[in-house]
């Protein structure tokens, strides 16, 4: 299962995911992964807004920026965030795990 | 800021092809897994592994399937050739296998092994209520 953020805004409840489709719509609205290294101020509360695509697809911006100033703990929100957005990417590129080049380790003492 | 969370992303996009280009460029192969389309682009995309995964499975045992009945002809031919060398006498034809290759002889023989230890425990079981019948019959003559 992939990750997702819920929480609840003035009674109503919110939940946060990234698809291959939201993730696509924002790289073509011209998101960069390096934006957030770069540009964060911008970047940051995109991809907070970027997470609301693929259950509340019709929020306003408007509100999206207002909860994003009542978050709570931003640095850890963000970097769930960003570890959830890129998980669609992971998944589609990575390689089956490899048992035989899995290296194993032991704590001693 | 968030430096180390930076480190996380898939170098994919670091490279020259855009995630958008990528996410169209993979979905008819995603789709040749038996992805459907809406759960490509819609659903959870943590499916996406257990897809390849499952691809990867399939296609091996494809490969088995395909070994197995390689043997079975490349056997079916060992079987009829006497009849193939021209002014053989008296070539013998060995028939087709009337059942296919066990696979799983080590089931066979493990409920071969169950089956003697559920025997035994009858016949156990029997010679004790047997015994009891006995002892019962000599106290009620006493």
């Amino acid at each position: 299962m992939a990750k997702t953020i819920s929480f609840t805004y003035k009674e109503k409840d919110y939940l946060l995911e990234f698809t291959n489709k939201t993730v696509k719509q924002m790289s073509l609205n011209g998101f960069r992964v390096g934006d957030l290294e770069d540009n964060p101020i911008v970047a940051l509360p995109d991809l907070f807004a970027g997470a609301f695509l693929a259950h509340h697809r019709y929020v306003k911006r408007e509100l999206i920026d207002e909860i994003y100033t009542n978050m709570t703990d931003k640095e850890a929100l963000l970097a769930n965030l960003g570890e959830m957005y890129a998980e669609p990417i992971k998944a589609l590129t990575d390689e089956p795990e490899d048992e035989s080049k899995k290296v194993m380790w032991e704590v001693i003492g | 800021m968030g430096s180390d969370r930076i480190d996380h992303f898939p170098e994919s996009e670091t490279k020259e092809e855009p995630v958008h280009e990528l996410l169209d460029r993979l979905c008819p192969e995603y789709m040749a897994m038996g992805m459907t389309y809406d759960e490509y682009w819609n659903g959870d995309p943590m499916a996406m592994r257990d897809y390849r995964k499952a691809y990867k499975i399939k296609t091996k045992n494809d490969n088995f399937l395909l070994w197995l009945q390689g043997m079975y002809i490349y056997e079916a031919i060992i079987d009829i050739a006497p009849i193939l060398i021209p002014f053989a006498k008296n070539p013998r034809v060995q028939p087709y296998p009337k059942q296919p290759y066990d696979l799983y002889p080590e089931d066979k023989k493990r409920t071969k092994e169950q089956e003697e230890i559920e025997r035994d425990k009858k016949n156990q079981a029997f010679v004790k209520a047997w015994v009891q019948k006995i002892n019962q019959k000599k106290g009620e003559t006493k």
